[in-house]
């Protein structure tokens, strides 16, 4: 049933009778008595000589008329009807989690698929489109028309992400397919709160499971030799049993058993750490736990960290100042001192030639005229060097002048302290600094300062920045100059060819498993693991479906006028009736000319 | 009824008083009569010779003559007609068309030409046309004594006449006094109606509503002798084409009136019953001052 937005308009509907009253008092004959019609035969008799176009014709005219009026009189109420079912669109948000691969072969993405499937195929849809509900909601394919090509899309839904934020998605979603759109939202928990939006749809094919994960898993190299914080989490209401195993070796080598396989008995939701220390150098430690209803999480890869060491020569000749610069630099790691292919080059000297073209150079000036300066300190906080670096009570000595090259980094009011000039990626930095007028020599700020130095140097040194991500984070590796793509072949064995931009390579971590990238003649490993407590929690997972897109509040959005429609025709009975008239005027005319 | 057509009559009869029926010169050849025509005729008083032309009655050559000369010749003698006068009043219902002085004319039209007979020294015979053609009650006395004269045929009139011809008084002037708005050939009743007689006078009496047709747009026309319907739409070219088939109409009725030596008069009754003129059955030589 059509809905009217001005329904007072449809009084112009009295137009009607007035229409019929105007046809019967014109049609109306007056009776005359003649003598004889004799002379009257050849007139056309209204109903009878002529019958089937006298007869057509008035009441056609007439009908026109009524028409005319009742579609204009529609058109000013603002009709609106129901769009059809095949006016609709869908999008389809899918938990890109995890968590959804919970059940293994009956996984809880297998019966969403089955659902999402019959749902297809049982109705029509204008278009179909697949958001990927993840750490951000990302778009699957382009919109879909016909159910087999969206049926093809769902193929790439893989549930690799750590963590699904579905509101996010959600938002997306109806931005995405506007105010006529529906929202399915395929999941494996139940909505958080009641579904507001009646357009809106939430499916939910989980099932409350035990399941052991490994939820934290770190390696880091300390003092010559890698350690490594395991923890173990019973993440379900009952307690039960495990099996830890522990290997090393890289996917080239043949994996050895670390120790014996250790049984673990935790109780209802125990966590339990786990710290081992492996000697340098060792590849990749797998730990794997025994098999339960998700797997994703039994499986961590640690390797072994691989930071680039930072080659920095000192060319410092006031000894004090040199004394003050190798303590600092001998306490951080991946650091060299030598002057052979130095990377990052401290001189108090300037005159001295620089033979490494892609060493950065950190100046230190030493000036006579100098002043102990005690604020106030402003610091470019977007910059590397500033990283933790906080200047309140520290007396800081340095030359008087207000001149100095570069972008200030730190200042003391007007006067500028540090520097730095970018050339084309290599970096000259100043430093002002007076250690017989200062106490920042003195306060934690002074290695601060040396160990943004170094890490930042180290970060644009060829190599990964981290080697063992978490499920969904982003690999950077930096490649050496004049390295254009990287090979990159995921945990399935599937290899892509992926550009680099300024030497460096950004990769999201999708799938759990170990990276292997090759950048010009360098190899490099990076591990991704699904280690998210809330994912691996099966407990509060479960099935049901909420929300119905039948509602009268969802129905509201799927109305579209039809004025215009009324209108044209409208307008086209109109342009008849102006037609029939011209047409029946002509041939009276022609007769009486005849 | 009676009342109305008294009145009608006496003005009728005023009307004829000046006049005197006289006898018209189409009249047809050949007849005899008690009164001498125009023509050469039957009658004993000698006109003149002419030279014989086939087709002349054998009866009259001079055969006296010819054995004289030789040459065949035929003897004219003055025609002799007839002083009867039928007056043949049209019955039908049209005659009495509503909101029109017809009927009025017409009744004072035979009133005035049964007086005019009278005055010539003819003797008149009132008819009526109805389901068939029948004689007044008292209709060859005067007019104001005439029988009561209805116009409730429903039918033909011309088919009315030519079914049951009336027996009219040979070689008498026969007038007939009709809207002549019906149906059928004009030819068949004017030579019905001139056979036998020295004279036919055909008296068209049309209302004015008859000439010039109702007001425009729909009407519904009743035929008011058939009461059939028809429903039209009347606007200046259906006037004109009613115009027009009028005349057309009358043209025919001529034309028959000229092929059977008829004289054919058209008056409106409106404007007879105004004033009574008559002048123009004056002029067509159907009544003399």
């Amino acid at each position: 049933m059509p809905v009217f937005t001005f329904p007072l308009a449809l009084l112009a509907l009295l137009a009607v009778p007035a229409l019929v009253a105007i046809y019967w008092l014109r049609s109306r004959a007056r009776e005359r008595r003649v003598s004889s019609l004799l002379l009257w035969r050849e007139e056309r008799q209204r109903w009878d000589g002529g019958r089937r176009l006298e007869r057509l014709q008035t009441p056609l005219l007439f009908f026109l008329e009524l028409l005319a009026i009742l579609l204009l009189a529609l058109a000013a109420a603002g009709p609106m009807l129901r769009a059809g079912d095949a006016g609709k669109p869908l999008v389809v948000v899918l938990d890109d989690s995890f968590s959804m691969l919970a059940g293994n072969e009956d996984s809880v993405r297998q019966r969403a698929l089955q659902a999402i499937e019959t749902e297809l195929r049982d109705n029509r849809y204008e278009s179909i489109r697949l958001v990927l509900a993840g750490e951000a909601p990302q778009l699957l394919g382009e919109a879909a028309t016909q159910t087999e090509q969206a049926l093809k899309l769902l193929a790439q839904w893989h549930c690799g992400a750590p963590e699904a934020k579905l509101e996010d998605a959600i938002a997306f979603a109806f931005e995405l397919g506007g105010n006529r759109a529906r929202v399915l939202v395929v999941t494996d928990h139940p909505p958080t709160q009641d579904l507001s939006d009646s357009r809106l749809q939430w499916w939910a094919f989980g099932s409350a499971r035990q399941n052991f994960a490994l939820v934290s898993a770190t390696r880091s190299r300390y003092d010559n030799e890698d350690r490594v914080l395991l923890e173990v989490a019973n993440l379900s209401p009952q307690a039960g049993t495990t099996t830890m195993t522990l290997s090393v070796g890289d996917a080239n080598d043949q994996k050895r058993a670390l120790r014996e396989p250790q049984m673990l008995a935790l109780g209802a939701r125990e966590t339990r750490r786990f710290t081992l220390t492996l000697p340098a150098n060792t590849s990749a430690l797998g730990v794997q736990l025994s098999d339960d209803a998700l797997r994703a999480d039994n499986q961590v890869v640690l390797l072994p960290e691989t930071k680039p060491t930072v080659r920095v020569a000192l060319r410092v000749r006031d000894a004090a100042l040199r004394g003050l610069l190798e303590k600092a630099l001998q306490s951080l790691p991946h650091v060299r001192l030598t002057p052979d292919k130095p990377e990052l080059i401290i001189a108090d000297d300037t005159s001295e030639s620089v033979n490494a073209p892609d060493a950065w150079t950190l100046q230190l000036l030493v000036e006579s005229d100098a002043a102990s300066y005690l604020g106030p300190f402003v610091l470019d906080r977007a910059h590397p060097l500033s990283e933790g670096v906080s200047l309140g009570g520290v007396v800081w000595g340095a030359g008087k002048s207000t001149g100095l090259p570069g972008t200030p980094v730190i200042t003391a009011g007007n006067i500028p302290l540090l520097t730095d000039t970018d050339r084309a990626g290599r970096h000259e930095l100043r430093l002002r600094f007076r250690s017989d007028l200062s106490t920042l020599q003195q306060t934690p700020n002074w290695p601060v300062l040396w160990w943004n130095l170094l890490d930042w140097r180290a970060s644009v040194a060829p190599g990964l920045r981290q080697v063992n991500l978490h499920l969904g984070g982003e690999a950077v590796l930096t490649t050496e100059t004049g390295v254009r793509d990287v090979q990159v072949r995921d945990p399935r064995g599937a290899e892509r060819q992926l550009p680099v931009q300024g030497n460096t390579l950004l990769l999201r971590a999708e799938l759990a498993g170990v990276y292997q990238l090759r950048a010009g003649s360098q190899q490099y490993a990076f591990a991704a693991n699904a280690l998210r407590r809330e994912e691996s929690d099966l407990s509060r997972t479960t099935s049901g479906r909420w929300g119905n897109w039948a509602t009268a509040t969802a129905l509201q959005w799927e109305y579209r006028g039809i004025a215009w429609v009324l209108l044209l025709l409208a307008l086209a009975v109109l342009a008849v009736h102006a037609w029939l008239t011209a047409r029946n005027a002509g041939r009276a005319l022609a007769k009486e000319n005849a | 009824m009676l009342e109305a057509q008294r009145q009608f009559i006496l003005a009728g009869e005023r009307a004829g008083q000046r006049y005197g029926l006289t006898v018209p010169r189409t009249t047809s050849a050949n007849l005899s009569g008690g009164q001498l025509g125009q023509r050469a005729g039957s009658s004993l008083e000698f006109r003149e010779h002419r030279d014989y032309q086939p087709g002349d009655d054998l009866r009259r050559i001079d055969w006296n003559a010819f054995a004289r000369s030789d040459k065949l010749t035929v003897k004219l003698y003055r025609e002799e007609i007839s002083p009867h006068v039928d007056l043949l009043l049209d019955g039908s219902r049209s005659m009495a068309l509503a909101e029109s002085a017809k009927w009025a004319a017409s009744v004072g039209l035979a009133a005035a030409l049964a007086v005019a007979a009278d005055n010539a020294g003819y003797v008149a015979q009132a008819w009526l046309i109805g389901e068939r053609c029948e004689p007044v009650l008292n209709g060859s006395g005067k007019p104001s004594a005439w029988g009561e004269l209805r116009c409730d045929f429903a039918g033909n009139p011309g088919e009315a006449f030519t079914r049951v011809p009336p027996r009219f008084r040979r070689q008498g002037m026969r007038v007939l006094l009709s809207d002549l708005l019906w149906l059928g050939d004009p030819l068949v009743m004017v030579q019905q109606l001139a056979q036998g007689a020295s004279s036919v006078v055909v008296v068209q009496v049309l209302a004015e509503a008859d000439i010039h047709p109702p007001e425009r747009g729909r009407v519904r026309l009743v035929d008011s002798e058939t009461e059939e319907q028809r429903e039209i739409f009347i606007d200046d070219a259906a006037l004109r084409r009613y115009e027009e088939a009028l005349a057309r109409h009358q043209q025919n009725w001529q034309r028959a009136c000229r092929q059977a030596g008829a004289v054919m008069v058209s008056l409106i009754a409106e404007e007879l019953v105004a004033n009574w003129n008559l002048a123009a059955l004056v002029k067509a030589d159907v009544l003399k001052v």
